[in-house]
């Protein structure tokens, strides 16, 4: 009935371009202090990502990945050294993220539909437009009959569908994503990865996603950060230059897994032949 | 909406997507709608066989002789006092005068209890300064000060309503010191991402964030108004008021009057806990699913 209305919506989001913002990170560090002792999280940071592109931020507890992602997100302050996203420096509070955590964070208060229309609230769209955006994003996370639910009646799965959403209609510059399926069943991250995949390359967002699961981000990135600990470095950038949407069988995405393996676990020996 | 379809199925089956053979929604809708409505009546039955229990032992008790009558005056006593207050239209002034004061009292008390408790969240000082206090009062039964009231603030209305204020703020304030601390940082993050802050945070996170704990700080704080205002009543020597009705039946011995006045508060409480609160806690936290519905184990 209202399908042509859709189609017309539509056609005038993908006329304009994305927004979409690269980061550009220098000389970042991080030093907590605890009393007298201090604790490198990260230490003299820099790097660029591109506009558009995936990039999973992968390595042991303590490498100061999160640290990374909530410095990015303006939710920590870096010690010394600056974070940009776009032209604006993160923490002015004015640049739009969107932010995916592992426990959801949906507001229980609010159906999956006015969830999804927070940021838009915030920005003050009107009503009518906001309702029709949500609805799309829903629609686009396979939940568009969920619409009217509350989060607490959705499964873990349906609840991160429902984050995704969030974080994406508002058309922030760039996603920002911790350990999003890290509570979820195997069978559901598959799924919800297969999704992502699929979602980024229709909506063209910078993705930024921390994960400690390697198989997850060979199947994700463009480029994998790979972290070590104490202090938080960044050892390596390993670039996954494979077709999508990637076999996971593949003897390819088995042997740059293997590899950003015996980066992130150096001690675990991992076999170098075969 | 009620309008049942007596036409057979055909007649329907093009705008409903039902299958032939399929299962028949508006049947579904109706069993839905006869289980809704069964439901509410089975809550009513829980909430009122035990009161129900009550009346019948009274009945007994009063009927038998074995205590005068004066002491537990039969149910039909009490109504017919009921009757007597409201032909001589009474009644409505006592629970006006009663519903007036504990109203106001407990309207001051929100206003007041609400910016404490929120100063109490945001400003170390203030959690500082009010907390102690906070405790050390907020045992201290309403009854306790009545005496102290009059003597200040003289006779009249004027004590009551005060009294009820002072006595529901404490509770408030509370409540709502604890809500605004116990909003999830996860919430306040993933709002402040998208951009949210100042009061829109405050409006559309940190309040409904807070509701659980608002709730029951106006439970508690209406069930302190209500037993601060008769008690404010008893002493405070206004000309109506339940709490006076009761006070001055004792002089002539109508243990009916005091009776009624004591149904009458009871009613009311009931109705202000049971239906009110009730009703608001069911719109709200029930189906957000952050508390648990009455009777839901």
């Amino acid at each position: 009935m209202n399908g042509q209305k859709t189609r017309r919506a539509d056609g005038a989001e993908r006329q304009g371009a994305p927004r979409s913002a690269g980061v550009k990170v220098t000389d970042l560090s991080v030093v907590y202090e605890k009393g007298k002792e201090h604790f490198t999280a990260l230490a003299n940071l820099s790097f660029d990502i591109e506009p558009g592109e995936f990039v999973c931020l992968v390595g042991p507890s303590g490498c100061g990945k999160t640290s990374l992602l909530n410095i990015l997100a303006g939710f920590l302050e870096s010690t010394t050294g600056t974070a940009i996203i776009g032209n604006k420096p993160v923490g002015a509070g004015d640049y739009a993220r969107g932010v995916v955590f592992q426990e959801y964070a949906l507001f229980p208060w609010r159906t999956a539909l006015s969830n999804v229309e927070f940021g838009m609230e915030v920005r003050g769209i009107s009503r009518k437009e906001r309702r029709e955006r949500a609805l799309r994003y829903l629609e686009m996370v396979g939940l568009g009959a969920a619409a009217q639910t509350f989060p607490h009646e959705l499964s873990g799965g349906m609840k991160q569908r429902v984050a995704i959403a969030r974080a994406l209609a508002f058309d922030p510059d760039i996603l920002l994503m911790d350990e999003p399926f890290g509570a979820l069943d195997a069978f559901t991250r598959d799924e919800l990865q297969r999704m992502l995949a699929t979602i980024w390359q229709e909506t063209g967002k910078t993705v930024v996603y921390v994960t400690h699961n390697i198989s997850e981000a060979v199947y994700l990135a463009d480029r994998i950060f790979a972290f070590a600990s104490n202090p938080g470095r960044l050892r390596e950038i390993v670039a996954v230059d494979l077709p999508r949407p990637r076999d996971t069988f593949s003897a390819e995405f088995a042997s740059i897994e293997r590899y950003v393996t015996s980066i992130v676990h150096p001690e675990e020996l991992v076999a170098e032949s075969a | 909406m009620n309008a049942v379809p007596t036409e057979p199925a055909e007649a329907v089956g093009a705008t409903t997507p039902t299958a032939p053979g399929g299962p028949d929604l508006v049947a579904l809708a109706q069993q839905r709608r006869r289980a809704r409505r069964r439901a509410k009546a089975a809550s009513v039955l829980h909430s009122t066989w035990p009161l129900a229990l009550i009346a019948v032992v009274w009945q007994t008790v009063s009927h038998l002789g074995f205590v005068p009558q004066v002491l537990t005056p039969p149910i039909e006593d009490i109504w017919q006092a009921l009757v007597r207050l409201q032909t001589e239209g009474l009644l409505l002034q006592h629970v006006g005068a009663t519903l007036a004061r504990m109203l106001g009292g407990f309207a001051i008390a929100a206003v007041v209890g609400g910016v404490m408790g929120m100063t109490m969240a945001y400003w170390r000082f203030s959690e500082r300064l009010f907390a102690p206090i906070l405790s050390f009062l907020m045992p201290v039964p309403g009854l306790a000060w009545v005496p102290i009231f009059v003597l200040w603030f003289g006779l009249g209305n004027l004590p009551t309503v005060l009294l009820v204020a002072f006595v529901s703020t404490m509770p408030i304030a509370s409540a709502v010191w604890t809500g605004v601390r116990s909003t999830q940082p996860v919430w306040i993050r993933a709002a402040r991402s998208m951009g949210a802050s100042g009061l829109f945070m405050f409006r559309k996170v940190i309040f409904p964030a807070a509701m659980p704990y608002l709730l029951s700080g106006v439970r508690i704080g209406l069930a302190q108004a209500w037993r601060s205002v008769v008690a404010g009543e008893f002493i405070a020597a206004t000309n109506v008021g339940l709490g006076v009705l009761i006070f001055n039946s004792i002089a002539f011995l109508q243990s009916d009057v005091m009776f009624a006045g004591i149904l009458m508060i009871a009613l009311l409480g009931f109705f202000m806990e049971r239906v009110v609160v009730q009703l608001i806690e069911e719109r709200t936290v029930v189906r957000w699913g952050t508390v648990q519905k009455v009777g839901a184990r």
